[in-house]
């Protein structure tokens, strides 16, 4: 067997499965992760700032929102690698534009986790 | 950055009207992408009007016929004229398909023909598919067993293990899935395509081939097997109603469940 299917033998291979993976397991967790957010968003409606501000700090809702934030995050991450990678040519940069991708996203996870913990402490 | 206009060197004139003999009654007109290498002209969209009594049921027949009665310059690939060897694969009424086997009645108004799309062009309805043997060749294509058969007699299967080959071994190679899959389209010097990466399920499906891990290896690749997003063109434009994809699926769920 060859070492590489024709096209790659300029570089090593690159596993393809664990991103594969992780795109199935972030979707199926941003699914009802989203679900629990959409029953959030719904019984804010009734209720006045107080109202709405401690509802999104109890622990438990806080902890879920942190955690949806950082998957739905990961697993946009994960899809946009995936566009950069299809439409991007290494010699146009698409290692570059990948790091800037990285890098916004993370700025926005963070800003978003920080939004929650000033609700929530 | 992927090209997504043409070079101007690449972009269509309009050709030569090619009208039908007198008393013509039944003539249909066919627009066929002409292009040579010979001179330094841009590509054309010639039109070549058919009087369809005096013709065969399908495009190849009267691709044949134009080049034998109007224009013996036209070039084309074509052999078997069953849809069995896969050579008069090209771009017809929008859709990748063989020639062959692409009824006329089955196109309504006038008839479009150009080559396999995103790929170089030979000459007119040429393509050069030199790319797509070398990624055939590189995935090693037959049976590889660590026993020779046995003395006399053929390498037996049971029924189901022959069924997982069905869907498989009817491509003809054509290459019509590779060349209406954007992905391909966009990064075939390292992505394998359908056509090739269905050859590759056939042998990892095969009961009688021993390196099966051997080649799950080789194709785990983020670029070689996963740029496959199930956009699927490859089932839709397949002319042997085959499902390439569903064979990439296959690759990807056996090197999932190692």
């Amino acid at each position: 067997m060859a070492d590489y299917p024709a096209g790659i033998e300029h570089r090593r291979r690159h596993s393809g499965v664990a991103h594969w993976r992780w795109q199935r397991y972030s979707a199926v967790l941003v699914l009802a992760l989203m679900t629990y957010f959409t029953v959030l968003l719904a019984s804010l409606g009734g209720l006045d700032h107080a109202g709405a501000v401690a509802l999104v700090g109890h622990p438990a809702n806080a902890v879920a929102l942190a955690v949806l934030v950082t998957v739905g995050l990961w697993h946009g991450t994960l899809g946009l690698q995936v566009v950069i990678e299809d439409y991007i040519t290494v010699g146009g940069g698409r290692h570059l534009a990948l790091a800037a991708m990285r890098g916004a996203m993370a700025v926005i996870g963070l800003a978003t986790l920080w939004a929650v913990s000033q609700i929530a402490f | 950055m992927a090209e997504f206009t043409l070079p101007a060197n690449s972009k269509m004139n309009s050709g030569v009207h090619h009208k039908a003999p007198d008393g013509a009654s039944n003539v249909r007109v066919f627009q066929i992408y002409r292009w040579s290498p010979d001179d330094d002209e841009n590509p054309r969209l010639d039109k070549f009007e058919v009087d369809l009594d005096d013709c065969g049921p399908m495009v190849l027949d009267a691709l044949i016929k134009i080049k034998s009665e109007q224009d013996s310059s036209l070039t084309f690939r074509r052999s078997c004229r069953e849809g069995i060897c896969g050579s008069c694969s090209m771009n017809i009424d929008g859709t990748n398909t063989l020639a062959c086997l692409k009824s006329i009645s089955e196109v309504t108004g006038e008839v479009k023909i150009f080559p396999l799309p995103h790929m170089p062009v030979v000459k007119d309805l040429v393509p050069d598919l030199s790319n797509a043997y070398r990624q055939l060749a590189s995935i090693e294509p037959w049976l590889k067993s660590d026993n020779d058969a046995p003395e006399g007699e053929e390498r037996r299967q049971s029924p189901e293990q022959r069924e997982k080959l069905d869907g498989l071994w009817e491509c003809v190679l054509c290459f019509s899935c590779s060349a209406a899959c954007p992905s391909y389209w966009w990064n075939s010097d390292e992505y394998l395509g359908p056509a090739v990466l269905l050859q590759a399920y056939r042998w990892v499906a095969d009961s009688r081939d021993d390196r099966t891990d051997e080649r799950l290896d080789a194709l785990d690749d983020s670029f070689a097997l996963y740029r496959c997003h199930t956009i699927m063109n490859c089932a839709k434009t397949c002319p042997k109603g085959l499902n390439p994809g569903k064979a990439i699926a296959g690759i990807k769920s056996e090197i999932a469940s190692r």
